[in-house]
């Protein structure tokens, strides 16, 4: 988390306090009462913008809660460029009858230090835990931002168990031109004009709890604004956020003159690829140089929220977060004659899509793009140990703005194919006559599967902790080390002993070959589907298992072969045996995409064979 | 009990061992230091702590008041590239209310050392290199990142922090989150103030020296005893499965003041035994007082009229629990009566406690407040008690002779306490103070009923689930809080059985919690089926798969479960079933029992398991492993049927 935001509004408004004089929840209608912890009963986020700096002139939020156990926070969030005024709230219990206030100096303050070597971001916040349900709540704040660079994002809707009454947001842009917006799943806004400005508001009315799904994208169903300026200013430095042109613009102005390397350090920098023939050598020598030379210390304070570090000061210190690692490897890469562009990216497993047709500064995460001759490649200068070029979870397959020096560029990084993302075992076992076994197991990795094993310090209980394979020991095991390539690779063997592997019943041995490659995530239990199914990773599994079987036991019943072939992925499995050697091959193969609520039986039928399929079990007897 | 727990307590009065140690000088780094590249004994270290002396003291501030001073001196060795994250660093500190009482660190310095050019190079860290950060009203942290760190860099920093808050002077963790090859603690106490310094966690690869020691504070001199403690290739602290915190495993040495005799003759005891402790807290006006206040009782007199004492109980509990809530403060004192309790609404856990106690006694009926550590802050030291380290009260309230151990903090039935106060043993407050065991009502039964038989060519199975007691809590609670995760869980579970129903509930004020399930399966041609008896279990994978074990293995609970299988054999086919078993640990601590009865119409198989105790030292880690394995394999055999 390396790109500070300003204030994350989430919460709205009260405006009706009073109209509930019995028990307040006679005036909720029952629909709404159902499986909710928290109802929403008028909540208002008041939204005013003027000049370049904006402010929640009012800030509040009204609910009711329910059930016991649901951790309810009153928060604010603040850093040095907001002032948080007049905070105050409201506690009715359920005959609406004030049961305690508290003021501002109640909510304590607590400085979001954890990732961070310093920070002047955190919350003030007061926890609501000890109250019994049913209670209702009052909230009321306000905040002044002294800069416009990030506009909230409203999400009424914003937990699971929440129903709402009510909610409004209500945005008046004094300056009538500095305002943006993109909704999911909400009307339009009414729009108000007058001579001194345009009010715009939107309503959610009367919503119903909603329930997540596996798989599921909340911007399918939940009402959601984006809010975003035109015209930004922030600490002397003005631009535009109307385009990803002009966002780049931006960046490249407060990034400007921060390249200021003394000669000594020129000299240091070209030394360092004083041999190369390439671009490319170049580029993975200036990376390996980062990797060994610098470390990740993110530090958040002012302006250093947004802008990097003095690339002198990063090569004298070692040190810098991502802004600060990634601006001083591009003004190396320049120094040696190697173009690249400073990126801004939403980096995360799975993070919130960035819309490409609604510019905004929603990142929080720089990189590097260098393209190179035959293909881009990207550079994460936060890591010392990911391979050059490696993109993993953490940036792939996403929306990047790609800052160049006419402005930015909004463009995809890497999907990962299910070949380039995959799970090999090669497993030879043999077996006892009360069914244990001695294994030899061959793991590879390719990919992002590799990002599940701490590579630099590999240890006979990783091993243990990550082989989900029930019971067994470790006799001997190596690894090889990763192939630090942009698909990099990583192996292990291992022997083990592993008990029980098969299951004696009487003069039979039941033996459930597939254990090793399992896909407990993709498990849907639901009988309907609400939400479009969104797949959002490739992935490849293959297993190839060689059993020798006990002398004096025979094959009763094989697995069946398999072939099923779907949209969704395919998957395999072969069987065969010739004395006492059996053979089971096993390959799945999931394919990326998002699939409508219609399709959804089928997607749930393909998973649920795999899983059928995988817990089949070869019986023997004895001859 | 004290083994399997691993305590070790010492007094300051304890005997020592001299050994080796090693001095250490800023800026006076070894060449050897610096060319090293691995670490001997952990070969897989990111980093190594190569030495570290830590010195803790008593002297006399500007103000003349009292006060601890800790001198940190650590020196680490950075061996990889991950390593280097070991170079960025926070010192936290306690804000005091007055800002004159906030902890000060001063007399700081850090540097890193590289070899350049066969040589040590000294890079100095700079005022811009480090930062205040106010934390929050109680704490800030003094944080740096060292500069121009490099794989093989090595880093040193050395500050003195300076506390007024000597009642309790700042923990001493033994083990770090990587290796280290040298330490030395060492502190020094004036015989004038006495602490109960407790030795926690496995020390037995530490090395002890007492000695008596003048110690100069202000311009006089006291007498004094210093403790030094030295450790040699201490390797890193790690998670495992089932252990309670980190907090409550690393060896450490914690210091609790228990009587302070100042020059001035002013003397404070805060209870060196007990025994002492116990007529403080009698005495007290925060405590023993407000235990007489129970009148407020009256306004439910109607209700509890031909009540039986056990009834009146419940009957109180459930009152308080109902119409006062727990405010979040863990504070184990009282300084307000039932009646202005129930005026507000809400309470601390003292408050709340010795309100309802001061009601059973207004109804004549015995109850006593008992004071414990919750499970994250260790166990209280058997012989010297720390009073401030007490941070949990529950009530125990005696009825012709039955003991119940009662919570009104929470909704939890009579008889049960919050899962995170079972921890060990509480100190009952009263007359005659003695020791309670926290763990004897910490019951998580389970059982399951499981009946198949043939109806018009299918084999129907009928299965019904039972929590009982915490089980029903844990269960319980997964379920009010999300009650779709709760059936996609047991769906996942259960993936081809209908769901029929799920109650949940009180019986006899205890928790219950009821799943039933139902199947079917055509059995017509088919020749061989292969069905799993029994479908709950406390384990059904086994939970500890690595070899070794550092820690103990704490459950929370005493896991019961009876587990009931009964099939009803269809016409035309015959049984395979597996064999019978009972295992126990040598202590007998778990057994385990499966028997199966078999007849030509009829099989049944039944599978008990009893935890009586619900922690375990990690010696005995591999007869547990082993014992669950094996109850593992047992509850998860299927039996066959075959046609004939």
């Amino acid at each position: 988390m390396i790109y500070k935001f300003f204030v994350g509004l989430t919460f709205f408004l009260q405006l009706v306090t009073t109209g509930y004089t019995q028990s307040i929840l006679e005036d909720i209608p029952q629909e709404l009462l159902d499986h909710a912890s928290i109802v929403a009963l008028d909540e208002l986020l008041q939204f005013d913008i003027k000049d370049t700096q904006y402010s929640q002139e009012i800030y509040s939020i009204t609910y009711i809660v329910l059930k016991e156990g649901v951790d309810i926070t009153a928060s604010i969030e603040f850093n040095e460029f907001t002032k948080v005024k007049k905070a105050s709230l409201k506690i009715y219990d359920k005959h609406n009858k004030l049961i305690e206030k508290y003021k501002s100096r109640d909510f304590k303050k607590q400085l979001n230090n954890y990732g961070s070597i310093s920070t002047d971001s955190g919350v003030k916040s007061l926890s609501l835990a000890r109250f019994t349900p049913p209670y209702k709540v009052v909230f009321e704040y306000t905040v002044k931002n002294k800069y416009s660079l990030f506009y909230p994002r409203w999400n009424p809707i914003d937990k699971p168990n929440k129903s709402i009454l009510h909610s409004s947001l209500i945005v008046t842009d004094y300056t009538k031109h500095n305002l943006r917006y993109k909704g999911y799943n909400i009307e339009p806004p009414d729009i108000n004009s007058t001579e001194d400005y345009t009010r715009y508001r939107w309503d959610v009315d009367h919503t119903e709890v909603f329930i997540a799904e596996p798989f599921d994208n909340e911007n399918d169903y939940l009402p959601i604004v984006l809010l975003a300026a035109n015209k930004v200013y922030a600490d002397g430095y003005e631009g535009n956020l109307n385009s990803w042109n002009a966002i780049g613009e931006f960046i490249n102005k407060l990034n400007s003159s921060r390249n200021n390397f003394t000669d000594e350090n020129k000299t240091e920098i070209l030394s360092i690829v004083k041999n190369a023939k390439s671009n490319r050598e170049k580029t993975e020598l200036i990376y390996a140089y980062l990797q060994e030379s610098t470390r990740y210390a993110s530090i958040q304070l002012g302006i250093g929220g947004w802008r990097p570090f003095e690339t002198s000061f990063t090569h004298k210190k070692k040190y810098g977060d991502c802004k600060a690692l990634s601006f001083y490897t591009q003004a190396m890469l320049t120094l040696v004659g190697v173009p690249s562009y400073y990126t801004l990216v939403r980096a995360g497993r799975h993070p919130n899509e960035i819309p490409s047709d609604f510019p905004t500064m929603s990142f929080n995460h720089a990189f590097l793009m260098v393209p190179l001759d035959k293909d881009t490649t990207w550079l994460e200068c936060t890591t010392q140990t990911l391979p050059f070029g490696f993109l993993g979870y953490f940036t792939n397959d996403r929306n990047v703005l790609v800052v160049t020096d006419n402005g930015g560029q909004l463009i995809r990084t890497k999907a990962y194919t299910a070949d380039e993302n995959k799970s090999s075992y090669i497993v030879k076992v043999k077996m006892d006559l009360e069914g244990n076994t001695h294994m030899n197991i061959q793991k590879k990795m390719v990919g992002p599967e590799i990002m599940n094993y701490n590579l630099l310090q590999f240890k006979e209980k990783n091993i243990y902790d990550h082989l989900d394979i029930g019971n067994f020991k470790i006799e001997h095991f190596n690894f090889i080390p990763l192939e630090k390539v942009i698909i990099p690779k990583f192996q292990i063997d291992v022997q083990i002993t592993k008990p029980n592997y098969g299951e004696i019943i009487g003069d039979r041995m039941l033996i459930k070959p597939f254990i090793f490659n399992q896909i407990k995530q993709l498990k849907l239990t639901k009988k309907q589907r609400i939400h479009p199914l969104h797949l959002r990773e490739s992935f490849m599994q293959n297993d190839d298992i060689s059993i020798r079987i006990p002398d004096g036991y025979n094959v009763e019943k094989k697995i069946e072969n398999i072939s099923i072939n779907t949209k969704y992925g395919s998957y395999e499995l072969e069987f065969s045996w010739e004395g006492i050697d059996i053979h089971c091959k096993r390959k799945l193969i999931i394919n990326k995409g998002s699939y409508p609520v219609e399709e959804y039986h089928k997607v749930k039928d393909f998973f649920d064979l795999i899983i059928k399929y995988d817990n089949r079990k070869i019986v023997l007897i004895r001859s | 009990m004290k083994s399997q727990l691993f305590l070790v307590f010492v007094f300051l009065s304890n005997i020592i061992i001299a050994q080796e140690s090693f001095h250490m000088k800023f800026s006076d780094i070894p060449m050897e230091d610096i060319k090293m590249s691995n670490c001997s004994f952990d070969s897989s270290a990111n980093a190594v702590i190569l030495g570290e002396v830590e010195t803790l003291w008593l002297d006399l501030n500007s103000k003349g008041q009292i006060e601890y001073r800790v001198e940190v001196h650590r020196r680490i060795k950075i061996l990889t590239l991950d390593g280097k994250n070991f170079a960025s660093i926070k010192i936290p500190y306690i804000k005091g209310r007055l800002n004159s009482n906030t902890e000060v660190i001063n007399n700081f310095k850090a540097a890193t050392y590289n070899l350049e050019n066969g040589k040590i190079k000294k890079t100095n860290l700079q005022k811009i290199d480090k930062f205040n950060n106010d934390i929050n009203e109680f704490r800030g942290e003094i944080s740096f990142v060292m500069p121009n760190v490099k794989l093989g860099s090595i880093i040193e920093y050395k500050y003195i922090i300076s506390s007024v808050f000597i009642g309790s002077l700042r923990t001493k963790y033994l083990q770090a989150d990587i290796p280290i090859r040298d330490f030395k603690y060492s502190y020094t106490i004036p015989n004038f103030i006495l602490y109960n310094i407790g030795m926690l966690g496995n020390l037995d690869k530490y090395d002890f020296n007492n000695t008596v020691e003048g110690l100069r504070m202000g311009n006089s001199y006291q007498d004094g005893k210093n403790t030094t403690i030295i450790g040699h290739h201490v390797l890193p602290y790690e998670s495992e499965p089932y252990m309670t915190s980190f907090r409550s495993v690393v060896p450490r040495i914690e210091f609790s003041m228990v009587k302070f005799q100042s020059a001035y003759n002013i003397h404070k005891d805060y209870g060196t035994t007990y025994e002492k402790m116990n007529k403080l807290l009698l005495q007290s006006q925060n405590y023993g007082s407000p235990m007489k206040k129970g009148k407020f009782v009256k306004k439910w007199t109607n209700e509890i009229k031909g009540m039986s004492k056990l009834e009146k109980s419940k009957f109180i509990l459930s009152k308080i629990q109902d119409e006062i809530a727990w405010n979040g403060s863990y504070s184990t004192y009282s300084r307000s009566s039932g009646k202005s309790l129930l005026k507000k609404g809400k309470g601390s856990l003292g408050e709340l406690n010795i309100a309802y106690i001061a009601a059973l006694r207004y109804l004549d009926i015995e109850a006593y407040p008992v004071i414990s550590y919750t499970r994250k802050y260790g166990i209280p030291h058997p012989v010297y008690p720390s009073r401030y380290k007490f941070n949990y009260i529950t009530t125990l309230v005696i009825i012709d002779n039955e003991e119940f151990l009662c919570d009104p903090s929470l909704s939890i039935p009579f008889g049960m306490i919050r899962p995170e106060a079972i921890n060990y043993k509480g100190w009952l407050v009263s007359e005659k103070g003695r020791w309670i065991d926290l763990t004897r009502n910490s019951e998580a039964n389970t059982s399951s009923m499981v009946s198949v038989r043939t109806e018009k060519n299918k084999l129907l199975s009928i299965v019904k689930l039972l929590f009982k007691d915490y089980a029903a809590y844990e269960k319980y609670n997964e379920f009010i809080n999300d009650q779709n995760s709760f059936e996609d869980q047991l769906k996942l579970l259960f993936p081809s059985w209908n769901i029929t129903h799920i109650d949940y509930g009180k019986q006899n004020s205890k928790y219950m919690f009821t799943i039933d399930l139902r199947l079917e399966k055509e059995l017509i041609d088919r020749d061989l089926i292969f069905i799993k008896p029994l479908l709950l279990s406390n384990f059904m994978e086994p939970p500890f798969i690595r070899e070794d074990r550092l820690s103990n293995i704490d459950f929370n609970y005493k896991y019961n479960n009876n587990s009931f299988f009964e099939l009803i054999i269809p016409e035309g086919y015959k049984v395979e079933s597996p064999d019978n078993s009972r295992i126990r640990t040598e202590d007998s601590s778990i057994t385990f029992s499966y028997m199966v009865s078999q007849s030509p119409k009829k099989i049944t198989i039944n599978s008990k398991t009893k935890f009586t105790k619900n922690s375990f030292s990690s010696t005995e880690y591999s007869g547990l492993k082993s014992i669950i394995d094996s109850m593992v394999k047992h509850n998860s055999q299927s039996i066959s049927l075959k046609k004939i």
